[in-house]
């Protein structure tokens, strides 16, 4: 099993989807959907936020850091299971291409958010921001909410690698 | 002559797929011990784990140990784990919640998520971890000795990895959930994400099975 040290600074450059139909509102920020944190035990350390990015702009956009009052750390993660092993590595740079979209999952890229400063319940909205490497925030807010286990309701089809 | 050249080649395409049923009998015969719906997920034999002492919120298991004739699917990870762990835990309690509908209280397994990472998760703290998944689950722990000894038998794997600057590390960890027999014996694995009926489906298999092979 090769396992990527987290302090190797990872550019993933992610070019999925071409939005064609999405460019027309080209703007300088790439938009945030669907954000929101897992709900976990009340004094559980690390909890993971997932959202989707989409880059209108006409530009490359790169996520360089993470920031929320409610916690004392915010890092990039990303998970997988190769071999029936999970990993966990830092992400010091997530690149989107222009059009790009990266949907982060769980069981793939997520948020970690480290040492809560308060404590979060179902319903509640997380402050999120984004640090880009042109110097720019964006900023959003992500609801805490249970989630299910099979979010795919997924057979060996979705396996989560 | 049309006719029978057609004949033919449907007589060369019968032999072919008679030799590749032939050629795929004789490549599952080293399972032939094992009945078809048990081969996606069952041990050829099941292989006995020494019992090891770890401890729950409540104080020390012996681990399988007696488990009062029950069934065990154990998960292991670490409570610092927001993804993947609260992940398989969901997906464990949608299978708990799924075969609650389809056997007894007595047939049920037991639940078990294993941490291997005792120095920041005590006892009290698994329980209550566990506990937002189900009531019913068992969050258990121990010495690194015993641990290493547990998963070395389950054919499982973790390490923990480097501190960084505010002492935070991660887990790298198996993912399979095991499924462990009454007497102790590692009967199978499952790979996450388990589909909750066919999961159930699989238990009650390994269920007949061990009865009609342990009578």
């Amino acid at each position: 099993m090769q396992s990527v040290k987290s302090n190797c600074f990872l550019a993933l450059v992610v070019s999925v989807f071409a939005l064609a139909s999405a460019t027309a509102f080209a703007g300088d920020m790439p938009m945030v959907s669907d954000a929101w944190v897992r709900s976990a035990p009340a004094s559980t350390k690390a909890h993971a936020g997932y959202l989707t990015l989409h880059n209108h702009t006409g530009t490359e956009v790169s996520i360089v850091g993470a920031a929320s009052p409610q916690y004392m750390q915010v890092d990039i993660h990303h998970s997988r299971i190769v071999d029936g092993v999970a990993t966990m590595t830092r992400q010091d740079q997530i690149t989107l291409a222009p059009g790009g979209m990266l949907k982060m999952a769980p069981g793939g890229f997520h948020l970690m958010l480290l040492h809560p400063t308060v404590a979060l319940q179902t319903g509640d909205a997380v402050n999120i921001d984004l640090k880009m490497a042109n110097g720019e925030t964006l900023s959003f807010t992500a609801t805490v909410k249970k989630s299910g286990g099979m979010p795919d309701h997924g057979h060996s089809s979705h396996k989560m690698n | 002559m049309a006719a029978a050249r057609k004949t033919g080649l449907a007589g060369v395409a019968l032999l072919l797929v008679g030799g590749i049923a032939v050629a795929g009998s004789l490549a599952l015969q080293p399972d032939a011990g094992l009945p078809d719906d048990l081969r996606d997920f069952a041990l050829a034999e099941p292989a006995q784990l020494q019992t090891v002492t770890l401890a729950d919120g409540k104080g020390a298991v012996a681990f399988p140990g007696d488990a009062d004739n029950r069934w065990t699917l154990l998960a292991m990870g670490f409570t610092h784990c927001p993804d993947i762990c609260p992940f398989m835990l969901t997906n464990l309690a949608e299978v708990e919640s799924q075969m609650k509908g389809h056997l007894s209280a007595a047939e049920l397994p037991r639940f078990v998520f294993l941490s291997v990472d005792p120095s920041r998760d005590t006892t009290t703290y698994l329980a209550e971890y566990v506990s937002h998944f189900s009531d019913d689950f068992l969050g258990i722990t121990g010495p690194p000795p015993a641990i290493d000894q547990l998963t070395k038998e389950l054919g499982a794997f973790y390490r923990l990895g480097p501190k960084d600057s505010d002492g935070d590390y991660t887990v790298d960890h198996s993912a399979e959930i095991f499924l462990i027999d009454p007497k102790g014996r590692l009967f199978g694995k499952f790979q996450p994400p388990l589909d909750p009926q066919e999961t159930t489906v699989r238990f009650k298999n390994a269920r007949r099975f061990y009865a009609q092979s342990n009578t």
